[in-house]
């Protein structure tokens, strides 16, 4: 498959189900709290992967407004590793060692191993 | 009511309880939707807008910025897809611009974190004020060398062989291009990714404008790929946001929805739109976006 079909269908898959999610996950936030805005409550995670690792114990409503929110933010690292996988069955060296540049990068960000501490 | 105003100012600080006067998922989803439309339209971006309109209504800067990149993402998807399949984004320059966007992103972040808000509200201004400068000095000099295929490609970009060919539908034939100067256009995109990542846009006119005046590119190859790169910096930039307690899954689910549907519909009525109105449109948001910042930030040195 070509490389710019693959990554269309990521894109589109990504944000599509995204979507999904965050509208149930609003409707449901206007089912139970109304349109009010609730900032009492404290969402500070240590990293994505900490985020992940809470969605079970949250209500409904967040839990389907993280996993929508998840989903998008992972959508871009998604196309990244596509791109390395393809890369590297295409033997194409140079845009491999790229696109595991992006990879690296983005994993340590996402384990919040670079941020202001 | 005031006795009510007291009991949530001593969980809540001053600024969250104006916001939750004014502001309510209503409000957010409704200026996130027309902040997209009119981004669309105007090659502006959602979040540039949106960002401006809701510091004007009292929602702290920092919030605005760390929920508002998580809309860049969705825009960013949801608008190219379609350019990536039909071939006119290359995600080759893609990925080799990448490698210093995400850099630029995670920087940005960083220095919004670290700086006080009076300066992001200035830089804001500022930043708009070069983008804009730039992008128009550049877009008159790339008209000039439009289309001239240079057969004197520097090295580097040789060695990267970045190349590509599109079929345009308005000028009813194919393009070809190569990428040149990708020495110096890589590194210029940190810039772009710092401007990005600091105040939780995209950046895409600076990006494109890059694209086009170093790299060679042909505008709506430019303009595209750009939009393909925005979302990995805002994921780049999110990341870093996400352990700084700003990113709020309520808020930035609005802003996220709202964006999306908003920009969707823009890319519907732009072709039915003249070119003079989207200019005049552009003229007037940005002039709004520069005066409200500007606004805020003395503002907010005179409190």
């Amino acid at each position: 498959m070509d490389l710019e079909i693959l990554l269309s269908l990521i894109l589109i898959i990504g944000v599509l189900l995204s979507l999904i999610f965050l509208i149930a996950g609003l409707f449901m936030y206007l089912v139970s709290e109304g349109p009010r805005l609730d900032l009492g409550i404290e969402f500070r995670y240590l990293n994505l992967v900490s985020w992940i690792e809470a969605v079970p114990k949250m209500c409904m409503y967040q839990r389907l407004l993280s996993i929508g929110l998840i989903i998008l933010i992972l959508t871009p690292y998604i196309r990244a590793v596509t791109s390395f996988v393809w890369f590297m069955y295409h033997k194409d060296k140079k845009f491999s060692l790229f696109t595991l540049f992006v990879i690296i990068i983005l994993t340590l960000s996402i384990l919040g191993l670079i941020r202001v501490f | 009511m005031k006795t009510l105003k007291n009991i949530m100012l001593r969980y809540i600080t001053e600024d969250w309880y104006r916001l939750l006067e004014v502001l309510n998922l209503y409000t957010i989803m409704i200026v996130a939707f027309f902040a997209g439309l009119l981004g669309s339209l105007t090659g502006l971006g959602g979040a540039s807008i949106m960002t401006p309109i809701l510091v004007g209504l009292g929602f702290p800067l920092k919030h605005s910025i760390a929920n508002a990149m998580i809309s860049v993402i969705a825009t960013s998807a949801g608008s190219s897809a379609a350019y990536v399949r039909d071939r006119i984004t290359n995600p080759r320059a893609a990925m080799y611009l990448e490698m210093f966007t995400i850099v630029g992103g995670i920087i940005g972040a960083i220095i919004t974190l670290v700086t006080p808000s009076v300066a992001l509200y200035f830089f804001f201004a500022f930043f708009l004020i070069v983008m804009n400068l730039y992008s128009y000095y550049e877009r008159r000099k790339a008209r000039i060398y439009h289309e001239i295929l240079d057969q004197n490609i520097d090295r580097f970009s040789r060695w990267l062989g970045i190349y590509g060919e599109y079929y345009d539908h308005s000028e009813k034939r194919s393009i070809k291009y190569v990428v040149k100067r990708a020495h110096i256009g890589g590194p210029m995109m940190i810039i772009a990714g710092v401007a990005a990542g600091s105040l939780g846009i995209g950046a895409g006119a600076f990006k494109t404008s890059i694209q086009e005046s170093i790299l060679g590119l042909p505008t709506k190859v430019a303009s595209t790929t750009s939009n393909f790169i925005i979302g990995m910096t805002g994921l780049a930039a999110t990341t870093v946001y996400i352990s700084s307690g700003y990113v709020n899954p309520i808020i930035a689910g609005a802003m996220a929805l709202g964006t999306t549907l908003g920009s969707l519909l823009g890319s519907k009525i732009l072709p039915h739109i003249k070119i003079n109105t989207v200019r005049i449109l552009s003229i007037a948001i940005t002039v709004y976006i520069i005066a409200q910042m500007l606004y805020k930030g003395v503002s907010a040195l005179w409190i």
